[in-house]
């Protein structure tokens, strides 16, 4: 469950209105595609959510707890794929994967269960063993989803995760997205595929110079802009200045 | 023409030049919060650069002077200056040269070799500039007011400063392209380059050595070149010999100065002649497939299950992070603990050419209180944490990757534990040092070794708290290649100094209790709680505040 309510945030001392006043709330069980164009405010919300940045205003929270007063409670409950994978280079994929499940707490038995078949389910078993360095921009962001997948986040916060994955693997990511929610779990994700957003979510909001300017099933967004096309075409009309 | 816009392009970067333009339009508060900041850092480092550089140098132009060699200050100087720029360039190159985040793009521009590696050696320079203008105005100035020296010299004390550092850096970047075209082989070469760099102070020490173990001079012979025409001169100059002719050129007089001069400065163009040549031959064979690795090894399920059989508390998984990345990043690995191991050596070596040694370790042998020495093993420990950046960049030297430790479920405080303990383990380093002290000079028992260890992680621990109290409050994350973090961050000197001062502290403690005849128990006990609080004030400072700071601190 993620709320954000009234939430706001400027750069340079209120000259950019990076997001402004925004409310959203995802359910349990619900996958969201947070779609804008560039510069909409997408990474902005994306990193107050998970605690990289502080809003101006408003309050977030997930699965009940406040970003600002529990943020423990909210990192432990969450998991956050970022739009670079920007990891520890001189780490090997396993010694990251066995970091992050040494600080998510999770049990030496269940992390080996769940890493082989993540690794496998992303191919990287053959690679888990070398220096992330060695590793390509895809490999790299395949190492992150499954590090954010180990210790089966309640919330799962993705910014533009298809970037760089093969087909196969951006294909088993959407499945586990789908998995993921039948167990009551959330996803949060911001693309700019609009396909996939189309196919997979539940629900889309669309940002534009920072304002959620709409929020609901395409259906409902095909109403709202009074349009029968495509979700590109409806993407196009709703963020025309 | 491109050289000129590479170097340009590269001061830009490495200075910050547009991001300050930018900052000056729009965030005033931030460009005065800089300027404070290098206020501070300059009022900080003031006194020490008075009373330990300018009053020494001072000191030695007086007695050159005194003997009929006014110009010996200035050999000395460049002699000092030039092995400093060879010693600490090696590690500063290969950054620069190899391991900067730009590398990828300027590859793919239509650039040859030697125009990149002439913009980065340009931006080399000009950043020893930082440390050889401060340690080499001082010499000229009061050189030329003491001799009231004429127009010449001061137009060519100001070419042969700016030129002071060219041939070592050449030397630096010759050796450095062929370390890195000769170890430019798969899994192993961060190893192997831990090993080159350590090997090429080896070498350099290793002359040092043997320069002066060739000329061995009896009393007289010394006698007399010392009281000779230029004798000091001539006697420093043997570790460096262009110093000699730098003198020369400053000092000789009439057609003699002009000869050096242009000797010197043919020199340094022929060392840059070199250094481009050199990076036409080995620069990209050195950098191109570094990234490149061999057939992978799959992992099987039994060694899959073997390495994850046991898991960590979070803050021993955070030390063992820094660990990992330290021992296989050379860079750091070379800054924070090869020249913490080598230094003392550097300055031993040169010692046992010249049998100055024995008298010194005699001094030792006479000291009675073993109090003293007991101590004195202790504050060995305690410097190498002052000097091993290793607490001080903690947190900078995270980069961009700083949001996962912003992201993860653990309490920033547990996180700052996790640093603490690799800082100690780090300060271990010095373990071997002290063993070897013991084996040759102090013969410490098994006790007093104990005792010495303890006392001596005590030391460090204001050491530590204080540097990764400093580097908690302004992180510099935002750094394009390894050794901007840990080299040429303030927070490393800001934490340097404020070691210094409590050290300061620590030291006046131990003197009290041992002038006014404490027992051994109270002058260790002393030392040893005067330490502990000292570190405990940082460390709360530091849990209390941060909660906040990782909150507010921005990742690049």
């Amino acid at each position: 469950m993620i709320e954000l309510s009234n939430v706001s945030k400027s750069y340079n001392k209120g000259a950019v209105k990076a997001v402004d006043n925004l409310n959203l709330t995802v359910r349990p069980g619900e996958i969201f595609g947070f779609l804008g164009p560039n510069g909409a405010g997408k990474t902005t919300t994306i990193k107050m959510m998970v605690g990289l940045l502080r809003s101006d205003s408003g309050t977030i929270k997930i699965n009940g707890y406040d970003i600002e007063k529990e943020a423990l409670m909210v990192k432990r409950s969450i998991s956050y794929v970022p739009d670079n994978p920007d990891i520890y280079e001189k780490l090997s994929g396993l010694e990251y994967l066995n970091f992050l499940a040494d600080v998510y707490g999770v049990p030496a038995k269940v992390r080996r269960e769940r890493m082989e078949r993540f690794l496998a389910l992303f191919e990287m078993t053959h690679a888990v063993g070398d220096l992330i360095q060695s590793y390509s921009h895809g490999m790299r962001q395949k190492i992150v989803l499954i590090g954010a997948l180990l210790h089966e986040p309640d919330v799962f916060i993705l910014d533009e995760p298809m970037v760089g994955l093969d087909p196969k693997s951006s294909h088993n990511l959407k499945e586990y997205m789908r998995e993921h929610c039948k167990q009551g779990k959330t996803v949060f994700f911001s693309t700019h595929v609009l396909e996939v957003a189309e196919k997979l979510c539940d629900r889309i909001g669309i940002i534009s110079h920072g304002r959620l300017i709409a929020c609901g099933t395409v259906e409902e967004l095909k109403n709202q802009a009074q349009s029968e096309g495509s979700l590109e075409k409806i993407f196009l009309e709703l963020t025309e200045v | 023409m491109n050289l000129l816009n590479i170097i340009k392009l590269q001061l830009n970067v490495t200075f910050n030049i547009s991001a300050f333009k930018w900052y000056a339009k729009h965030d005033k508060k931030k460009v005065l919060g800089a300027l404070a900041l290098a206020v501070v850092l300059l009022v900080s480092l003031a006194p020490s650069y008075y009373y330990f550089y300018i009053i020494l140098v001072k000191d030695v132009f007086q007695g050159g002077y005194s003997l009929g060699q006014p110009e010996f200050v200035f050999t000395l100087a460049a002699v000092a200056v030039s092995l400093m720029v060879l010693i600490f360039g090696i590690a500063f190159v290969m950054s620069t040269f190899y391991f900067s985040q730009d590398l990828s793009f300027l590859i793919a521009l239509p650039l040859s070799p030697s125009e990149v590696i002439g913009g980065k050696f340009a931006t080399v320079l000009i950043q020893e500039y930082l440390t050889v203008i401060p340690l080499m105005l001082p010499v000229i100035i009061i050189y030329g007011t003491g001799v009231r020296a004429g127009l010449y010299f001061w137009l060519a004390a100001l070419i042969v400063m700016l030129m002071l550092p060219v041939i070592p850096l050449t030397i630096v970047s010759g050796a450095v392209m062929f370390l890195m075209r000769v170890t430019n082989l798969g899994k192993r070469k961060d190893f192997l380059r831990i090993v080159g760099m350590s090997l090429m102070i080896v070498i350099l020490l290793a002359f040092n050595y043997f320069v002066t173990k060739l000329a061995p001079m009896s009393q007289a012979e010394l006698m007399n070149l010392i009281f000779a025409r230029e004798g000091l001169a001539q006697l420093v100059s043997r570790y460096y010999p262009p110093a000699l002719i730098l003198t020369r050129a400053l000092t000789a007089g009439g057609a003699a100065a002009i000869l050096n001069l242009s000797l010197f400065i043919v020199l340094n163009l022929a060392g840059l002649f070199v250094t481009l040549f050199l990076a036409e031959r080995l620069f990209y064979r050195g950098l191109i497939g570094g990234e490149e690795i061999s057939a992978r090894k799959s992992i099987s399920n039994e060694q899959l299950a073997r390495r994850l059989a046991y898991s960590s508390h979070p803050a021993l998984a955070i030390a063992q992070r820094e660990i990992k990345i330290l021992l296989r990043t050379p860079i750091y690995m070379f800054n924070s603990v090869g020249v913490v191991l080598i230094m003392p050596l550097a300055m031993v070596v040169p010692l046992l050419g010249g049998e100055a040694v024995e008298p010194i370790l005699n001094l030792l042998q006479t000291v009675q209180s073993r109090v003293l020495i007991n101590l004195g093993g202790a504050a060995i420990i305690g410097f190498v944490a002052a000097f091993a950046p290793a607490a001080s960049s903690s947190f900078s030297r995270e980069g961009k990757q700083f949001w996962i430790s912003q992201v993860i479920p653990v309490a920033p405080q547990v996180q700052i534990n996790g640093k603490i303990i690799y800082s100690i383990l780090l300060a271990l380093l010095a373990v071997p040092l002290v063993f070897l002290l013991s084996a040759f000079v102090t013969h410490w028992s098994a006790v007093e070794l104990l005792l010495v260890i303890i006392i001596g992680l005590c030391i460090s621990l204001p050491s530590i708290t204080i540097g990764l109290l400093i580097d908690l409050i302004r992180p510099y994350l935002n750094w394009d290649n390894p050794q901007r973090a840990i080299k040429q961050n303030v927070n490393v000197v800001f934490g340097m100094v404020g070691t210094m001062a409590t050290y300061f502290l620590l030291f006046q403690v131990a003197k009290f209790l041992f002038m006014n005849q404490y027992s051994d128990f109270m002058i260790y006990g002393g030392v040893i709680l005067s330490s502990l609080i000292l570190g405990a004030i940082p460390y709360f400072i530091m849990q209390k505040i941060a909660d906040r700071r990782y909150r507010e601190i921005i990742s690049p």
